[in-house]
């Protein structure tokens, strides 16, 4: 069983300087600044989804010769989804 | 007897009610008398500093009101002056929803605006007056209203209100700055309102394009540094300093990245005056010729 992340189907408006992202959700009217790895990890899921944990620890420790470490993924991981941005379940398979 | 006064004050008139002769002289000694307008036929708020009845005599005390209504609790009668300063601040940052309004003070140089947000005691308002006084144009002191719809911030320039040590150090750097009384015991401690230089007053209808964002920093004994600020972390960091960003909603976050895409973003650490008002001044003649702050920053002061 894998643990799959989804965007939630909120409207937000995003703006992004550099590796960092700024997303608006309309419907909290909350503003979440997305730090590189959050970021980086928001727009993964975006662009494919939804998106294996395991696949997104495996393709990010690997970035910069593993300087991130599966923890730090994680926590950018429940971040994302306290803030509502993003979803994790279950996969039935 | 109550006076009835009228100040045009950036794009508000203010009708303002009193039988204080402490409001009646400040706002005598504080405003430009171009700012004093004659029964106009229409004013955007109605306010008044009044005396309670029972406390005119004993421990005199006074109470700002907007329309009827009392925001705060009464206060000594020597800080009539400075409550109807933050009363009319409070007033127009809870209603003038027609702007995103961000606690910063706000000057200009050649058209562009420098947008100066930070929390009390950071040296913000002494930056500010140091500016006003060398060239600078004084749009607030305290709220920057920006239009959302161009991204432009209009003018609110009122009495920059010092507090305890500053209040001095202008003294000192502007010998021509007229001063209110200081009123000591204030929950700010010792303020004193300083007096807009009069270009500052005539320019009440021209507004302004940001071209900065400098977080100041006052540190005793530092050495003048400007460094680079993340743009996202500012977004946030100004979203939070704005008095009404919740209102606006989608508007206020485009607003406040419409005005990120257009400015440079800095934290500046200062300890003398001089110096970093002749910093600002090389940055805005400098962006005339197309430089930008950071490099000039980096080249060092």
């Amino acid at each position: 069983m894998a643990l799959l992340l989804r965007l939630t189907k909120r409207p937000i408006r995003e703006r992004r300087w550099g590796d960092e992202t700024v997303v608006f959700d309309t419907y909290s009217g909350e503003t979440h600044h997305l730090t590189s790895l959050a970021s980086a990890m928001f727009r993964r899921v975006a662009a494919v989804q939804p998106v294996e944990f395991d696949a997104i620890c495996a393709e990010f420790v690997g970035v910069e010769n593993g300087a991130i470490e599966p923890e730090e993924i994680g926590r950018a991981a429940a971040r994302l989804c306290s803030t509502g941005l993003l979803w994790m379940e279950e996969s039935e398979a | 007897m109550p006076v009835d006064l009228y100040l045009r004050t950036g794009p508000f008139i203010v009708h303002v009610e009193t039988a204080c002769a402490e409001v009646v002289d400040g706002i005598s000694l504080l405003y430009d008398p171009s700012c004093v307008l004659n029964r106009p036929a229409f004013c955007d708020y109605h306010v008044a500093v009044v005396q309670p009845l029972w406390r005119r005599w004993f421990r005199p005390q006074a109470l700002f009101l907007f329309d009827g209504y009392a925001p705060y609790l009464p206060g000594p009668k020597r800080h009539a002056l400075p409550m109807l300063e933050w009363g009319m601040n409070w007033v127009i940052a809870t209603t003038a929803h027609q702007f995103l309004i961000i606690h910063a003070a706000v000057v200009e140089r050649h058209g562009l605006a420098l947008l100066l947000p930070a929390p009390p005691g950071s040296g913000k308002s002494t930056l500010c007056a140091g500016l006003a006084f060398r060239g600078w144009r004084l749009l607030s002191d305290e709220l920057a209203l920006l239009v959302p719809q161009t991204g432009r911030v209009v003018p609110l320039a009122r009495p920059i209100s010092l507090k305890n040590e500053s209040i001095d150090v202008i003294s000192r750097f502007a010998s021509e700055a007229v001063m209110g009384p200081r009123t000591e015991g204030s929950i700010k401690g010792t303020i004193a309102l300083l007096r807009p230089p009069r270009a500052s007053a005539l320019g009440w209808d021209v507004p302004a394009m940001p071209r900065w964002i400098v977080f100041p920093q006052y540190e005793a004994g530092a050495a003048l540094r400007m460094t680079q600020r993340s743009k996202a972390g500012t977004l946030v960091e100004l979203g939070n300093n704005a008095m009404n960003y919740n209102i606006h909603g989608a508007v206020g976050f485009d607003a406040l990245a419409n005005l990120i895409d257009c400015c440079e973003v800095g934290d500046f650490v200062y300890s003398d005056l001089s110096a970093a008002v002749e910093f600002f001044t090389a940055i805005a003649d400098g962006a005339l010729r197309g430089d930008s702050m950071l490099t000039l920053a980096s080249a060092g002061p």
